[in-house]
Parts: C-alpha cells; sequence; structure tokens
C-alpha cells in the first residue's frame, strides 16, 4: 500500500499543506477563527475531525473481553497451584520408592523371572523412560511459555 | 537497588502476563478507544466492527509474551487492530485506497478558491454534515490515518508504527484527503448526504 509517495509535495501544494497543518494548530489551541477562507474551510474540518465517531463500543466492553480470557488464565494454573502440584508429584515419587524399599524384596524377584522383569534389567528401557518422560514435561512448558500465536 | 525508570506499559504488560486479576480488563479499557477508532473507520460497520475489537483484544491477550517494548504498547495494539481490519476488508474485497488517477489528473486545488464564504454558503451544522458524509466516503485508509492524526492526536511516526506506510504516504494521503474535504465542504465536490 505504499504506492503514494507523492511528498514532498510541488510548492502550491506545500502551501495548501501549510494551511491544513496551521488550521488544525489553531483549532487545538483554541485561537480565533482567522479572515482567511482556506483557513476557515480548514479549521471547520478539523474541528469535525475532532468530535468523537457517531458509533461507540458499549460501556461494558472491557468487562466482557476480560472474561473470556479467565477460564485461558484459569487453565494455566496460578504459580500456588503449579508448585502445590509439583509438591503432590514429589510426595507421590517419595512414597512410591519408600514402598518399593520395604515390600519390593517380596515381590521383584517374581517379576525378574519373567519379560517385564527382563525388560527392567535392561539400561535402554530406562533411558527411554527417562526420555520420554522429559519430552513430556518440557512440552507441557513450552507450551505454557512459549508456545507462538 | 533497581534504578530501571517505572514505565506504565511494562507495568501493565506484566501484570497481564502474571495474571494479576483486573490487569487485563486495565488495558482493554486503556486502549479500546484506540482500537475502534482504528476499527470503526476502516470496516464502518458497528457490528463488525465491534467484533473486530474483541478478536484484536483477544489476540493482544495471545500474543501479549511476544511484545517486546520495541514500540509504545499503544503503537502495537493499534498494529494488532490496524491488521484485523485490514484482513476482514481484503476477505470482503472491498478497496483500501482510492485508485491512482495518475500524473494527468486534475489537482482538486485547481478549482478551489480562496473567496469562498462558508458562512453565507451554509449553518456550521450543516456543514459539519456534509463533511461527515464526506468523511465516510473516503477510502479506508485515509478515513483511518485522519482519524488516528485529528481525533487519537497520534503523530506521523506514531501513524506509521501502526499502519505500516511510508511517513511520505501518510502526509500524502492526509492532505489529499483534507483537501478533499474542502472541496465538498466548497461545494466544489459532491457528496451524497
Amino acid at each position: 500500500m505504499n504506492h503514494d509517495p507523492r511528498f514532498p509535495l510541488p510548492d502550491d501544494d506545500a502551501g495548501e499543506w501549510a494551511a491544513q497543518e496551521r488550521a488544525l494548530a489553531e483549532e487545538r489551541a483554541g485561537l480565533a477563527p482567522a479572515d482567511d477562507a482556506p483557513l476557515r474551510s480548514y479549521r471547520l474540518i478539523a474541528h469535525v475531525l475532532a468530535q468523537p465517531l457517531d458509533a461507540q463500543l458499549p460501556p461494558d466492553f472491557a468487562r466482557g473481553v476480560a472474561r473470556q480470557v479467565q477460564p485461558v488464565a484459569r487453565g494455566s494454573d496460578t504459580g500456588l497451584e503449579r508448585g502445590l502440584l509439583a509438591l503432590l508429584a514429589a510426595a507421590m515419587a517419595v512414597a512410591a520408592l519408600g514402598a518399593l524399599v520395604v515390600y519390593g524384596a517380596g515381590w521383584l524377584p517374581a517379576l525378574d523371572q519373567g519379560p517385564v522383569g527382563e525388560l527392567l534389567t535392561q539400561p535402554w528401557a530406562w533411558t527411554l523412560a527417562v526420555c520420554l518422560g522429559l519430552t513430556r514435561v518440557s512440552r507441557g512448558w513450552w507450551l505454557e511459555h512459549g508456545q507462538p500465536a | 537497588m533497581d534504578e530501571r525508570p517505572t514505565n506504565p506499559d511494562r507495568e501493565l504488560v506484566e501484570a497481564v502476563l502474571r495474571g494479576v486479576p483486573g490487569a487485563f480488563e486495565r488495558l482493554v479499557r486503556t486502549y479500546q478507544g484506540l482500537c475502534w477508532h482504528i476499527v470503526y473507520r476502516m470496516v464502518r460497520h458497528p457490528e463488525d466492527a465491534r467484533e473486530l475489537c474483541q478478536e484484536t483484544f483477544l489476540r493482544v491477550h495471545q500474543c501479549l509474551h511476544q511484545y517486546r517494548y520495541e514500540s509504545a504498547l499503544k503503537s502495537w495494539i493499534g498494529q494488532v487492530a490496524y491488521s484485523i481490519a485490514l484482513r476482514h476488508l481484503q476477505r470482503k474485497r472491498i478497496p483500501l485506497v482510492e485508485p491512482d488517477a495518475g500524473d494527468d489528473a486534475p489537482s482538486p486545488l485547481e478549482n478551489l478558491g480562496d473567496g469562498f464564504d462558508l458562512e453565507r454558503a451554509f449553518g456550521d451544522a450543516q456543514a459539519a454534515h456534509r463533511l461527515h458524509a464526506a468523511v465516510d466516503a473516503l477510502p479506508p485508509v485515509q478515513r483511518t490515518v485522519l482519524t488516528l492524526y485529528h481525533l487519537e492526536e497520534a503523530s506521523i511516526p506514531e501513524i506509521a508504527a501502526i499502519t505500516g506506510l511510508a511517513s511520505g504516504t501518510i502526509k500524502s494521503h492526509l492532505f489529499r484527503a483534507r483537501l478533499r474535504l474542502r472541496a465538498v465542504l466548497e461545494g466544489r465536490l459532491g457528496v451524497a448526504v
């Protein structure tokens, strides 16, 4: 749309531009109207253009728009909620580890004889599980902080 | 001690990003006038303009984390509003600017004289009525540039930041639009009122 670069103007037009700008400045300053006919016309134009538009947004527009984004804000959780969730996950992990230490001696040997036990002895299985876990966590973080709109 | 000067834009943006209650509503309230002036002047249809303003602020909320304080928040939000209104008009295939008349076309200035008696020709109310109709008849981009300059009191660089137009193009739109309004006012150009 930058196809209208007819500025600076020829001399005749430059005088007209100066009249337009002078009328705008005088209108804003509330000066008495000049005797000059073009200036008076441009004063009236500046006056009309500074009037509020004939239609307006409803008075509760801002509240309505803010209400629309609230579910998004709730969905993304507050810092406190995120902290409590992390604490709960850590407590569950510690409890699971504790249960494994206390009661694991009874049922881990049974696992060892089956295909699951064989899988658990493989280092690559643990590496895969850690990779999947990290991917899941980093995806959640990216969606929350770095997703381009 | 942090001696960074307080920036109202930064405070407001950070409050919205932190999810401070009421911060986004405050942002909308602060800039809804600017958004309305741009969008309503571009599309003219009040219902469409309301929906597009809503879309503008939802987009602002969605993309605010990308705002880098390189321009004033006012210009950034104005830019979002302008691009949304522009896309709406393009979808409806509404021409954005008047077709270029070429260098051989007579300038409206040639038809204007210095002896026009405004008071004798019309009362102020009738003249204002003619002018409003003439503004409505201008192409969308000229209407919007005029409104930003006169009603929002935005500077030419601010309008350039909002519209992406070059300063020379903005001045040319202002010049030609006001010249046209003067011609309409003085009866040299017709307008449906």
